[in-house]
């Protein structure tokens, strides 16, 4: 019999434990550990944000969902990892600490034979002074973060309603966030909103963004093929911007925020301040804090960790200038590097280097956006581990290595830019490879045909129906898996 | 000088493509387009 532990119920563990559980025996054991006790479909956050859907829509309890489909499940956050066990047992084991009620704070070991590491981002608010709910700005990674946002916005919109002119900031809350194409759909959902309300003309909308200019996101921007022209990201994403009046600051860095005013440094190095009356600002993020140690207790953390926190995986580490960046720098397989019954999947793996090209201020300050790593390159992630962890159970080391290299993969992002049926909005953007490949596809380093871009409510359409799709899928109802990542 | 930009600069979308975005005809055949064209682009993302 099998163990196998995944670590993290969020698009690319829970994908990973479902897939998993259909292609291995009952005699295996799956078993999931996350200190929530929901799943929560994130993308949908940026309208529990604009009051436009709520938490219980966004979210549902997997221990339900786990019964039915005999996975076990944990509600614990894993905060050690020993791959060799310890001086009390050979066994590989995670330490985890429990979050439910019935065993809250309860400290437990938990052996496996093999191990996925799906643990996502952590939202590290903490980089920046002020920055955060705990501090004077909104958030919506999370449902509840977003249900509180909701809150505040609507306070937002009773002042503009009442003739109080009101400044809204939306972006990055530090040089090196990713993310972008959220704080994109957050500010115009938010300017939907306050444009349906009649108020529209008393609000001003900033974004700010560490970008160096706008339709970067993160990927050093893209050229879009639009009806046989090309068309950059940059001027698809500047004409939006124009149409709803939504103004910038870019290539900016939030040191810290005070009540109702952040402070930022510019690329160039000059410093200045921005008022506001609501921000929504973004964390960086880095990986959970998490350790690991060998079988004789000495900590192994640099090995199996990078400095961001996230997993070392098998890609290319070493340290090189930005034109010598290579898509084969990218991993292949997420198996961990020096344990090869460790994968991380997901946003947890450590990306090798930026997408957008390396800035820094004068002063050396980072101001670059870090790699994203969306629901759909997370969600293929997590299957291909999976798969790759039926084949060593099955055939043991004769099984099929499975990839799903982000060279190799394409990526589509719809942004929501107002919710509604018939006066909704959306930007579909689709992109081939994530990474570019400069080698392959020239200059732009990316398939002009299957790198696409175009705003309208049929893209509104399509991220409801994605809503619905893969809430369905996560509830692992019938014919759940024909739905792909 | 203020580092809040407007883009007043950039090209905004004719009349033409503002309506086409949300005409329904219109949308319902672009809707299909993009399925099919995510649907492409997962089909390559599987190996
Ligand atoms: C506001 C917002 C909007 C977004 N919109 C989109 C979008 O429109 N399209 C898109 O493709 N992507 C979008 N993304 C990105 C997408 O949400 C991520 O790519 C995706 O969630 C990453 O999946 P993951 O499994 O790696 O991490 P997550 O989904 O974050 O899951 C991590 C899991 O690990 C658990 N965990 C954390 N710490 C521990 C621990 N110590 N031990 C055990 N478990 C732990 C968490 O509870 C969670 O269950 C958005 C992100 C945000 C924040």
């Amino acid at each position: 019999m099998a163990q196998v532990v995944i670590l993290g119920a969020g698009v690319a563990g829970h994908t990973a434990a479902l897939h998993l559980r259909r292609q291995i025996g009952k005699e295996h054991k799956v078993i999931v550990v996350s200190p929530n006790s929901k799943w929560n479909w994130i993308p949908s956050n940026i309208w529990v944000g604009v009051g436009q859907m709520t938490d219980k829509q966004v979210t549902f309890p997997l221990a339900p969902i786990y019964k039915r489909k005999n996975i076990e499940f944990h509600q614990a956050l894993a905060f050690e990892l020993h791959p060799e066990g310890n001086s009390e047992t050979s066994k590989p084991h995670v330490k985890l600490k429990y979050t439910d009620s019935t065993r809250n704070g309860e400290i437990a070991n938990l052996e496996y034979d093999f191990l996925i590491n799906a643990t996502g981002p952590k939202l590290n608010f903490g980089a920046t002074p002020g920055l955060g709910p705990d501090g004077h700005t909104w958030s919506v990674c999370t449902a509840s973060h977003a249900t509180e946002t909701a809150q505040e916005f609507e306070k937002i919109i009773q002042k503009l309603k009442s003739g109080q002119k009101q400044t809204l900031l939306i972006g990055m809350g530090h040089g090196t966030c990713t993310c972008q194409g959220a704080a994109f759909e957050y500010t115009f959902n938010v300017e939907h909103e306050i444009k349906s309300e009649g108020v529209r003309d008393l609000a001003e909308i900033i974004y700010i963004t560490n970008e160096e200019h706008l339709g970067d996101f993160g990927m050093d921007g893209m050229n879009f093929g639009i009806k046989g022209n090309t068309v950059s990201s940059e001027y698809f994403t500047e004409s939006l911007f124009q149409e709803r009046g939504v103004k910038a600051i870019m290539s900016a860095a939030i040191e810290k925020v005070e009540p109702g005013v952040v402070h930022y440094e510019l690329i160039d190095g000059t410093r200045d301040t921005q008022k506001f009356d609501f921000a929504m600002l973004l964390p960086p993020f880095r990986g959970v804090d998490m350790k690991a140690f060998d079988q004789t207790g000495i900590d192994i953390t640099e090995k199996v960790f990078a400095p961001s926190g996230f997993m070392k995986v098998d890609a290319d580490y070493s340290a090189k200038p930005y034109e010598e960046w290579k898509p084969s720098d990218w991993p292949k397989t997420y198996q961990s590097v020096g344990y090869d019954n460790i994968w991380a999947a997901g946003i947890a793996f450590a990306p090798p280097h930026q997408m957008s090209r390396p800035r820094t201020s004068p002063n050396g300050t980072v101001i670059a956006p870090a790699p994203p790593r969306t629901g759909m390159p997370s969600g293929v992630i997590g299957r291909a581990v999976s798969e790759t962890i039926a084949e060593r159970i099955k055939h043991g080391a004769n099984g099929k290595v499975h990839t799903a290299s982000m060279a190799e993969m394409g990526a589509a992002c719809i942004a929501s830019a107002g919710k509604g049926w018939f006066d909704g909005q959306a930007a579909s953007m689709t992109v081939f490879p994530i990474i570019p490949d400069r080698e392959k596809y020239g200059a732009d380093g990316r398939d002009i045909k299957e790198t696409y871009g175009e705003i309208g409510l049929s893209a509104h359409w399509m991220k409801h129906m994605l809503h619905y799709l893969f809430i369905y899928k996560a509830k692992a109802r019938p014919f759940w898996y024909l739905i792909p990542e | 000088m203020s580092n809040v930009v407007t883009f007043t600069h950039a090209q905004a979308p004719t009349k033409r493509e503002l309506s086409a975005r949300t005409n329904l005809i219109y949308q319902l055949w672009r809707f299909l387009v993009l399925n099919i064209k995510m649907l492409k682009m997962v089909a390559k993302a599987h190996h």
